[in-house]
């Protein structure tokens, strides 16, 4: 006798099973059938699992409390994540990439920078919500272009908490310069930087009007690797339309900066990009890319030993689920439980996502509030996005194998079907989703994938 | 064969009311006043007065050490400074019976033990980790709870690892009062689980029920905030379950902190039951390394306890084993002398001899 479980189908004549804890158990067609027929041979590979099966009352019995403690403590865990604080300094850029999910400003631009005077009130608003470790992270538009900025933040919050915190900042690196470098040097300052392949790739969607944006990329990394070391950078790569056809160059472009790690995702639909998702590529295009991504690393680990973030993500989320926190796969998914987000014009947001909405529709029930007057009142926006963000009860979501380790992604479906929960079978979210686990399912079953992947895993949690 | 630290001597001269004393050696450190001091002459031309003795030359106490005199003048602590482990005996009665066993229980009132042991603590006054275990510490749980408030209105800090069944957590009630009792001091409950079957686990308990309870144990107690160590004792009964433990382990308790791991200790009924029981690591050391790498994965923290090294196949199981057994009941045979990792090993049990003993594999290391 079997408890409830899920399934999804890896290929014709194989499939993951999944239930309530996170256990999974990858089983060919035959043996699946065994099972939802009550028939289940002594050589079905579920008599190897250990929370599937009971014998008699009793154990069903206690299998269910254990059951639903697991789905209780998952709840729970989605619901304390490490908090991020997101400053935009300015939305103006130096760059015109195509996919732009910020709506960046021009160089010119009025009215679209924070005033050296909003320090002090931001740190008061950090120090009232957060509590150390503290992580902040400076967005844009492009942040090193209000250096000043970010300069007299760091020296004002180190005052009181140098010891426990970490600064991010997210930049094209076109603007970096020694003095900065050095300011790094002495501070607990990591980069998060954009590299879409070699230049051919990186430069024909990550446009500056002065220089190659690969090259200004590639040396402003090089010269970081030298001087804060290559821990304290970290590369994003958004895969476009042409580099779909090339999996390989996006290792290279690693490879030749001497990277260890890449996160690779695909277009998300805020900013320019949501106006034209569809004439980027399908999410069947994207996961054939992915894909042969994946089985390049794998294949290539002993050589080049580059850890793919996003794949490592979704293994944390599949083995230790409760060990896991990531904004993007988190259900429930509560607005202003895991990022709180000071936008350049002072308004407040509980997801990076929201800013980029509210830029594009001005949707005011996303924000919480102003860095001049941060009253937190009852955001009963907040409270319908998270009330709408628990998958277990969601169409479609409720039958999912990967439903343990998935996650809601509100926001997502808010900008592209204009609702909270979405219809999950057209959802592009879903199904790269679905695409990436399915893939990474396939993996674990194949001896020689997992041998690196564990070896990814080690390195998660090192 | 010599133990790591014999822990018995006898009165050579003078002499004392059997009963529990605090060791004055050299009137170092300040005692609390509970217990009386016993004067522990250090030369033999000192003048012996009473409560004074002078044992044995080569015995191990320390200045402070809690010592227990029998009625025929042997003397042992029970809480020692020179011990490499601290572990007090709160009761022999327990409501398991495991085929295993290597302190069997017994079925007499012993509530007694949990005064003196209440006393000893607070007189010892260590900060360093001490166990309890029996029998079964929580079979009584209102003794218990009144065990924890004497230790705490008495000012006693120790950091406690309590050996526990786990069935008495069943009862949330109790485990609330147990949170709150402990909120004092550091606290950690090993608990063993002997299979993901019911039938695996009640019949090597041989106490019908026992799984449920002890599962109820390990979510209320989980849920409450208890550091816990889970333990697991392979046996012909049970090993074919280890992978499978790992995993139920991982994915509906990740609340435990440790997954130990435990050799037989051939004491007790484990002696009695020996070759039903016992199967030699040498030939399960492919499940063993499969076990804990995939608990790895999962994120469980598992440690081998009582594995001579020799016994452990690979560098990746050796690094996971621990120095585990007690001083007092450990030795290293002969064989050992020559072995160049030999203080990284827990070496044998006291009672590993003869037929019991598992020889030392020189050409493994």
């Amino acid at each position: 006798m079997y408890m409830p479980f899920n399934f999804e189908w890896l290929s014709d004549d194989k499939a993951v099973i999944s239930n309530l804890t996170g256990e999974f158990s990858v089983l060919e067609k035959h043996d699946l059938l065994e099972v939802a027929n009550s028939e289940i041979s002594e050589r079905n590979k579920i008599n190897s699992t250990s929370t599937f099966l009971y014998e008699n009352e009793s154990e069903k019995n206690s299998l269910s409390k254990l059951h639903s403690s697991s789905y209780a403590r998952r709840t729970l865990n989605s619901l304390k994540s490490p908090f991020l604080f997101i400053i935009v300094p300015t939305l103006r850029c130096d760059h015109d990439c195509t996919y732009c999910q910020v709506s960046r400003a021009n160089l010119d631009a009025a009215g679209v920078d924070l005033d050296i005077g909003s320090i002090e009130p931001i740190v008061n608003l950090i120090e009232r919500v957060g509590k150390p470790p503290y992580k902040i992270e400076f967005q844009g538009g492009e942040p090193l272009l209000r250096f000043d900025f970010i300069k007299h933040f760091i020296n004002r919050f180190d005052q009181d908490h140098g010891e426990e915190s970490e600064y991010i900042i997210a930049t094209s690196l076109s603007l970096l310069n020694n003095e900065i470098i050095e300011f790094s040097k002495n501070n607990n300052v990591h980069f998060s930087v954009s590299l879409d392949g070699t230049s051919v790739f990186h430069d024909s969607q990550r446009r500056n009007v002065i220089a190659s944006s690969h090259q200004m990329a590639g040396n402003g990394i090089l010269a970081l690797s030298e001087s804060i070391g290559i821990d304290r950078v970290a590369t994003v790569t958004t895969i476009t339309r042409d580099a779909l056809r090339v999996p390989q160059d996006i290792i290279d472009g690693h490879n030749n900066l001497g990277l260890k790690n890449m996160f690779v995702r695909p277009l998300s639909p805020y900013g320019f990009a949501s106006y034209k998702m569809d004439k980027y590529y399908s999410t069947n295009e994207y996961l054939a890319y992915y894909s042969k991504l994946l089985d390049l690393l794998v294949a290539q680990y002993d050589d080049v030993g580059i850890v793919e973030h996003m794949a490592l993500i979704h293994l944390q989320k599949i083995f230790r689920p409760d060990k896991t926190g990531y904004n993007d796969l988190k259900s429930p998914a509560g607005y202003l439980l895991g990022s709180l987000i000071i936008n350049y014009d002072g308004n407040i947001f509980g997801a990076d996502e929201a800013r980029m909405i509210y830029e594009q529709h001005k949707t005011k029930e996303l924000v919480v509030g102003h860095i001049g007057n941060p009253d937190f009142k009852q955001h009963d926006a907040g409270i319908e996005i998270l009330s709408n963000s628990f998958i277990s009860e969601m169409p479609m979501c409720n039958e999912c194998a990967y439903q343990p380790y998935c996650g809601a992604d509100p926001l997502h479906h808010l900008s592209l079907q204009q609702d909270l929960i979405g219809d999950k079978s057209t959802s592009f979210f879903c199904q790269i989703q679905k695409g990436i686990f399915g893939k990474i399912f396939k993996m674990i079953d194949d001896k020689k994938s997992m041998k690196v992947f564990d070896q990814w895993l080690a390195y998660g949690s090192r | 064969m010599e133990v790591v630290r014999k822990d018995i001597f006898h009165v050579i001269s003078g002499s004392v009311d059997p009963g529990l004393y605090r060791a004055d050696i050299n009137s170092n450190r300040k005692s609390v006043g509970i217990i009386p001091n016993l004067r522990v002459n250090q030369l033999s031309d000192q003048l012996i007065t009473s409560n004074s003795v002078q044992l044995q030359s080569d015995h191990t106490f320390s200045d402070g050490d809690i010592l227990l005199v029998g009625k025929g003048g042997a003397v042992r602590a029970i809480l020692s400074k020179s011990a490499n482990a601290n572990t007090l005996l709160v009761t022999e009665r327990c409501d398991n019976l495991c085929e295993f066993c290597s302190q069997p229980p017994k079925e007499a009132n012993d509530d007694v033990l949990f005064g003196m042991a209440a006393q000893a603590l607070t007189e010892f006054q260590t900060s360093d980790l001490v166990g309890i275990s029996g029998g079964e510490p929580f079979l009584s749980k209102k003794i218990f709870l009144a065990f924890m408030s004497t230790l705490n209105s008495l000012g006693c800090r120790t950091p406690l690892h309590i050996l526990s069944n786990g069935r008495a957590l069943q009862d949330i009630s109790f485990t609330k009062k147990l949170a709150d009792v402990c909120q004092y001091r550091e606290v950690s409950i090993g608990i063993p689980l002997h299979g993901v079957r019911e039938s695996t686990h009640d019949s090597l308990t041989a106490a019908p029920g026992s799984w449920k309870e002890t599962i109820d144990g390990l979510i209320n107690a989980g849920h409450m905030g208890f550091n816990i160590e889970l333990r697991f004792i392979p046996t012909l009964d049970n090993l074919s379950e280890l992978e499978k433990l790992i995993v139920f382990v991982g994915r509906t308790m990740p609340f435990i902190s440790q997954l130990s791991i435990m050799n037989l200790e051939p004491h007790g009924w484990a002696k009695k039951n020996w070759k039903s029981l016992y199967r030699s690591p040498v030939f399960y050391s492919k499940t063993l390394e499969s076990a804990v790498k995939i608990g790895e994965r999962l994120g469980v923290n598992t440690r081998l306890f009582n594995y001579p090294l020799c016994h452990l196949k690979g560098e990746y199981l050796r690094n996971k084993a621990e120095r585990s057994i007690s001083d007092w009941k450990n030795y290293y045979p002969d064989e050992c002398n020559d072995c160049a990792v030999m203080d990284k090993c827990c070496g044998y049990f006291k009672s590993s001899k003869n037929m019991f003993l598992e020889k030392p594999r020189k050409w493994a290391i």
